[in-house]
């Protein structure tokens, strides 16, 4: 028999390819998500630029799966969904991945939403809740090892702080109604279909025209790239929800092995056709320079919002130049789990594609 | 005799970003050769005109070359890097405003609007 699944923010990025792996495995699969005019109220839209992580036409196109339209900060428009379904793993990815957003914002969706779908999930007593977090609630690792799942918290924005303050709300929710939680924390997820993220790395290569490729030395100061593919992540919560069993109560990285950003960059480089300018650099120089890029942005980011506008890219996204951000993903392979991309530059090379294909870039 | 002209290296500087410019907006989507063209020709013209301008003894671009006894090794080597200085001079503006309309360089980095958008990519085009 068949088991079903409630899958939140299934207009979005991760959830529209969730379905689509939960569908190939023969689920049955339940849709929920704003509606594409509601969503307006949580993203930043301007007249010049809507914010890129929402596709409309991703909403509604597997009309096989019943779309259930809820807005996960209002509990009453999920009851009537949790009524009508019996569940047997909820699968959370719906989250406000926006860096351009205000706390109250995040906090909203992101904390209280979450709070609502659990509370529902566990109420229900459904069999596993599996949540999407991020990476980005570790913060920076060190140069000696990668950071594994039980490190503490040191988020490094206010989007990553409010996923700390979710996952936070989720223990509690397990503690006190027995929520069966288990916790999927994500890389910077990429793939066709996303316009916000890793995409931004592209773009700025494709728009500087050349690669800049920065050699830090000493070698042993080497700055990560962490990244994991779409199918990849949706296939981490397929293979979590087939090992409750074990997976239960657990936290899991999800990211392929994370490669230096110089070869990342050399990479891009030579993929998008632009020079590549190796720049060897000072491990030194090299902070005082991300430092610079910082600020810089962040200055960019500020008269972006005075104006009403979008930056191109947002601020936080350039913290990923100046930290080392490096995981690990042995407790997953441990599991079992087999990534399709586990090295990332054959997930971005087929990305690059889909998003030349598109004219997103150059 | 040898000849050296020193305000050539400057000025091919400044011709090698004026040729980035003509190449970035109305050329490259063309044909990319059209950089090579145009370098083949500004350099060109400076030699002829140094060498005309030496051995006649004429302000061709205005200015006399200077004709030096000094040095053999420079005479020879000076008018054999104006190519360098006209790449550098390109590169410099390829690298402050990308090498095609639809790129931007580095100053793309530093505006709030996306004044490139508009440009189809060159690939396609």
């Amino acid at each position: 028999m068949s088991e079903t699944a409630l899958v939140t923010g299934a207009g979005g990025f991760t959830g529209t390819k969730l379905v689509e792996q939960l569908l190939g495995a023969e689920w049955d699969v339940v849709a929920t998500d704003l509606t594409e005019a509601d969503r307006g109220q949580f993203y930043t839209e301007t007249d010049n630029a809507p914010h890129p992580a929402y596709d409309p036409t991703l909403v509604n196109e597997h009309e096989e799966v019943p779309f259930r339209t809820a807005d996960i900060t209002e509990r009453e428009t999920l009851e009537p969904i949790f009524e009508n379904y019996e569940f047997d793993v909820v699968f959370h990815p719906a989250s406000l991945f926006d860096y351009f957003a205000d706390w109250d914002q995040l906090h909203a969706v992101n904390v209280e939403g979450a709070r609502n779908v659990a509370e529902l999930a566990a109420t229900e007593d459904v069999e596993q809740f599996v949540h999407f977090s991020t990476l980005g609630v570790l913060g920076a690792a060190g140069f000696d090892e990668p950071k594994s799942e039980d490190e503490a918290y040191n988020p490094h924005n206010e989007y990553c702080e409010s996923k700390v303050e979710q996952e936070r709300v989720l223990h509690s929710v397990r503690d006190e109604q027995d929520l069966p939680l288990t916790i999927i924390r994500p890389a910077p997820i990429y793939g066709p279909g996303n316009q916000y993220g890793v995409y931004h790395i592209l773009l700025v290569v494709s728009k500087l025209g050349f690669a800049p490729i920065y050699r830090i030395y000493p070698r042993s100061k080497q700055l990560m790239f962490p990244s994991i593919h779409v199918e990849d992540l949706s296939r981490i919560a397929l293979f979590l929800s087939e090992k409750r069993a074990q997976s239960i109560g657990e936290t899991y990285n999800a990211v392929s092995d994370c490669i230096n950003q110089d070869e990342l960059l050399s990479f891009l480089g030579e993929s998008l056709g632009v020079p590549r300018i190796r720049l060897p650099t000072p491990y030194r120089v090299y902070k005082l320079w991300s430092k610079y890029a910082e600020i810089h942005s962040r200055r960019i980011h500020e008269i972006a919002q005075e104006r009403d506008k979008r930056p191109k890219i947002d601020a936080p996204i350039t913290q990923y130049l100046s930290n080392n951000m490096w995981y690990s993903n042995e407790k997953i392979r441990e599991l079992g789990f087999e990534f399709t991309y586990r090295d990332p530059r054959r997930g971005l090379w087929d990305f690059m594609t889909w998003c030349k294909e598109r004219g997103v870039i150059a | 005799m040898s000849l050296v002209s020193p305000v050539d290296a400057p000025v091919l500087f400044g011709c090698g970003m004026i040729a980035a410019v003509i190449y970035r907006r109305w050329l490259a989507s063309r044909n990319e050769d059209w950089f090579l063209f145009l370098g083949m020709l500004v350099v060109g013209a400076f030699w002829v005109s140094l060498f005309v301008g030496a051995v006649g003894n004429l302000p061709v671009r205005g200015i006399l070359p200077v004709v030096t006894t000094e040095s053999l090794l420079l005479a020879v080597c000076f008018p054999l890097a104006y190519p360098f200085w006209f790449w550098i001079g390109a590169w410099a503006l390829f690298l402050l405003f990308g090498r095609q309309p639809e790129q931007g360089g580095v100053y793309w980095l530093y505006r709030i609007e996306d004044r490139t958008e508009d440009f189809e990519s060159s690939w396609e085009s």
